[in-house]
């Protein structure tokens, strides 16, 4: 299907929704809480102009970044390993598999009492949620790699390294951003979570809403819940144009 | 004998390594008891809790939210995933709707439903179903993509209508892809929920998280988080016979 439509298509369907919205809202058939998109975008201005918007932004990317290339490093790594060595995937299979399907926001109160309100605690239980589906990603991807290129390799004297930085990584790739692209939106979410739980003074995008929310100020509200939108949109398009970039040899795009 | 619960031992070594030293941390005190309780202790808490009506109270209130939204996630999710691989108008229509909805936290709009439907189980339901529905249509989507043709084909040439053709060649045919976007959902599903109850509840598993880390008795705050992790890999288990059961030539 040709991309140009599409995006067109796109374009007409949210116009449409915001001026259904807007409509709804000058003839005051929706309750005044659900605001207006004007009003909406006045205030995401007003958010912009003040100052302390950059300040927010900043924090929460902060902790969602330090958590996701936390999960980049040690995902990838482990994932390649667990999936090369028998011993190593043996040893993991039975931690993924009891902790995966565990809500790991249960965890934030524990880690609150450990390390105290702080970005070390809002950092960690981002890791700690999407590292898993990155490990797993990663891992079957290792498990399905051809054995001729490993036989290949072999034969041609390559060592346990070279293997697998030339051969295991590179056919992996596909697969690890598969994995990276859902951990990018639960490090999103956990971002938003762990901020809106332990409340605090601060920045955050979190702390804007949970503030707006306190102060009845629905429009702020939503225009924090658009920035939040905004950034997982960006970096979701982040991700995807760097994995074109780096597997353009990669035939089924996702 | 011995040999088979060695073997298994070995499988699960990881799990024990893991509870070794744990007890050894606990043990030599080199965090604060209060702080990092031994987990025998933990364990006699977790039993005590199951046995009285406060896990019980809160667990079925948690499920019933669970259940409900994944439910209609999945009851809205499965036909529309299907159609839009059959019919070029939905898919067109659906298309861009998901590449713009899927990378947005939709976490972040529950502050905005508590306006709209209340803080009570509606609010917590209907963004259950936001969150589960998109890895269902996704995963549908593509599944029903990949149907062979043949079958498509032999069914029409049989005289099967649509709704036939759903439910007897494309709903079998993607049921493998299905159980994946279920089986991402409904973790999801989970999680959102107590996350919920955690911001705004006075019931459900989450409300007794937060209630139970209020008091600062950490063995109580790891009691519920190990029976919410029983909980939830029950839950898989109970996904994956499911999925035995339908899917068994897979």
């Amino acid at each position: 299907m040709d991309n140009k439509l599409l995006r067109m298509i796109a374009v007409i369907e949210l116009l449409a929704i915001f001026l259904i919205w807007e409509l709804l809202a000058v003839f005051q058939w929706f309750p005044t809480y659900l605001s207006s998109p004007l009003a909406i975008f006045k205030s995401m201005g007003e958010l912009w102009l003040d100052g302390d918007l950059l300040n927010h932004i900043g924090s929460s990317l902060f902790r969602s970044l330090m958590g996701f290339l936390l999960v980049v490093i040690v995902g990838v790594t482990l994932g390649i390993l667990a999936g090369y060595y028998r011993r190593v995937g043996t040893f993991f299979d039975p931690i993924v598999n009891t902790l995966n399907p565990i809500p790991k926001i249960a965890l934030l109160p524990i880690l609150m009492v450990w390390f105290g309100i702080s970005d070390t605690t809002r950092i960690l239980i981002i890791f700690l949620t999407a590292f898993f589906p990155c490990f797993v990603a990663t891992r079957d991807g290792v498990k399905s790699i051809k054995q001729v290129y490993l036989w290949s390799g072999q034969n041609m004297g390559a060592s346990t390294f070279q293997l697998l930085r030339k051969i295991v990584f590179p056919v992996t790739l596909p697969k690890i951003f598969d994995g990276l692209r859902v951990s990018l939106g639960l490090t999103f979410v956990m971002m938003f979570s762990s901020e809106i739980i332990g409340a605090a003074n601060g920045f955050g995008l979190g702390f804007l809403i949970l503030n707006a929310d306190l102060g009845g100020r629905t429009d702020y509200m939503f225009a924090g819940v658009a920035f939040i939108g905004l950034l997982g949109f960006i970096f979701d398009k982040l991700l995807l144009t760097i994995r074109g970039k780096v597997l353009w040899w990669d035939v089924n795009k996702a | 004998m011995i040999k088979k619960i060695w073997n298994k031992v070995l499988d699960y070594q990881s799990i024990f390594i893991l509870l070794i030293v744990w007890e050894i941390i606990a043990a030599l005190g080199i965090m604060p008891e209060r702080l990092f309780p031994s987990m025998f202790v933990v364990i006699g808490v977790a039993y005590d809790l199951a046995l009285s009506s406060l896990l019980w109270d809160n667990l079925s209130v948690t499920m019933v939210r669970v259940l409900s939204g994944f439910t209609i996630a999945a009851v809205i999710g499965v036909p529309v995933g299907i159609m839009m691989s059959r019919f070029n108008l939905m898919n067109k229509l659906m298309q861009p709707m998901l590449s713009i909805g899927y990378p947005i936290p939709r976490v972040a709009l529950y502050p905005i439903l508590v306006f709209m439907l209340g803080i009570g189980s509606g609010s917590k339901i209907f963004l259950i179903v936001l969150e589960c529905l998109f890895p269902i249509i996704i995963n549908t989507y593509y599944g029903a993509l990949r149907v062979n043709h043949i079958y498509v084909w032999a069914s029409q040439n049989m005289g099967a209508n649509h709704l036939k053709m759903f439910w007897k060649v494309l709903l079998p045919a993607t049921a493998p892809s299905i159980f994946t976007g279920l089986r991402i959902a409904l973790p999801l599903a989970l999680i959102i929920s107590i996350l919920t109850e955690m911001i705004s509840s006075t019931e459900g598993m989450g409300y007794l998280l937060s209630f139970m880390s209020s008091s600062l008795v950490q063995e109580n705050v790891l009691a519920s988080v190990m029976l919410i992790a029983i909980v939830g890999y029950l839950m898989s288990i109970i996904l994956d016979v499911i999925q035995k059961k339908f899917i068994f030539w897979h």
